[in-house]
């Protein structure tokens, strides 16, 4: 068996995903709603050719921050389930299909790769160079940084799998 | 109580299974998740900038894709249209798209109509944006897609006829295919 997908299992069995009056909750408390990924990848398009990718980024900014600010509190509450840092919530990131999410620190300026993000793949399938989408996922992740670090950063993109690289990386 | 041991039935027996960091519907739809409010939060945001026209086609677009994998990953045509139309209603749920209730069938005759309860993404926005909520449009256009796609509804626009954000009180959203005022009590 993968190593992730003891890891899916894991969850619900620990119910860290359950369901509460018929909805998907993570965490017992947090909604949880899903979407397609391919159709995720095209709604992200559309919006960023419609405006542009720093709406994008705006619109990531604002789906992070209200998501991190909703884990800060719930997780606040459980003593069993401590997280210090943003490199503790790398699976739950991994969890909620986002990929799988590296943080480094060098220079102590943060890094964060990411890998295995099939709305990022299937964006690539797509568009090719032309996606915008990662816009949006610089916009999530500088909020996370900012929310549980405490910092006030924008996250530039460095390599892009949409362009050709392997793994898509953030940086400071 | 029966409908959540359904769900996490569902879910226990990997309606929703985890591949290489992607998760797929029934082994075959690839999805992603994210928390509710902050999805009503982004849907809001596109709304007040583009309007709840675009919202809708935007929704149905996307939409379209999900259900052509729909069809593409389970083959359902040529099953009859009620039992299409319970399993897209229960692939709603599961998404976390809420509880639906038909609440009158008559396809032939164009009347139907239909409650939606329980949609995270809804409540959520409610809460946040009260009568100003854009929310419904964007999920109106995904479902309206479905009906095109898996019920064979062409070009199916739904329409709200009542809203939860919009009449104090109300526990739900109702839409129809074709609105047909004062026959509906």
């Amino acid at each position: 068996m993968e190593k992730e997908e003891i890891f899916f299992k894991e969850l619900v069995t620990k119910n860290l995903i359950t369901v509460v009056n018929n909805r998907l909750n993570l965490l017992n408390e947090i909604d949880l709603t899903t979407y397609g990924a391919r159709a995720w990848a095209y709604t992200l398009q559309e919006i960023g050719k419609k405006k542009n990718e720093k709406f994008l980024f705006d619109l990531g900014y604002l789906m992070g921050g209200d998501a991190a600010d909703e884990l800060l509190t719930v997780l606040k509450k459980k003593r069993d389930f401590i997280i210090k840092k943003l490199y503790d919530l790398t699976n739950i990131i991994q969890l909620t299909g986002f990929g799988i999410i590296t943080i480094k620190k060098e220079n102590n300026k943060t890094k964060i790769t990411i890998e295995n993000n099939y709305t990022i793949i299937y964006a690539k399938e797509l568009y090719g160079k032309d996606s915008k989408v990662c816009s949006f996922y610089a916009g999530v992740y500088s909020a996370f940084i900012n929310k549980f670090e405490g910092k006030n950063i924008k996250l530039k993109q460095q390599s892009c799998i949409c362009k050709g690289d392997k793994k898509c990386i953030f940086t400071e | 109580m029966l409908f959540n041991k359904f769900i996490n039935q569902l879910i226990l027996n990997k309606v929703f299974t985890f591949d290489k960091s992607q998760i797929l519907m029934l082994d075959k739809v690839p999805f992603v998740m994210f928390p509710a409010r902050s999805m009503a939060k982004f849907i809001q945001k596109v709304g007040d900038e583009f309007g709840e026209e675009y919202l809708y086609q935007l929704g149905f677009d996307a939409g379209l894709i999900v259900a052509k994998e729909f069809t593409d990953s389970f083959g359902w045509v040529g099953t009859g249209l009620a039992k299409r139309l319970g399993m897209i209603f229960k692939m709603f749920e599961v998404m976390g798209f809420g509880k639906h209730t038909v609440k009158i069938w008559n396809i032939s005759g164009s009347r139907t109509l239909y409650q939606i309860t329980n949609h995270p993404v809804i409540e959520h926005s409610t809460r946040l944006f009260g009568k100003e909520e854009k929310i419904c449009s964007f999920y109106r256009g995904i479902e309206s897609a479905h009906w095109h796609n898996e019920l064979g509804i062409k070009n199916c626009h739904l329409i709200e006829t009542q809203c939860i954000s919009k009449k104090r009180g109300l526990k739900f959203c109702e839409w129809s295919n074709n609105y047909f005022k004062n026959q509906t009590n």
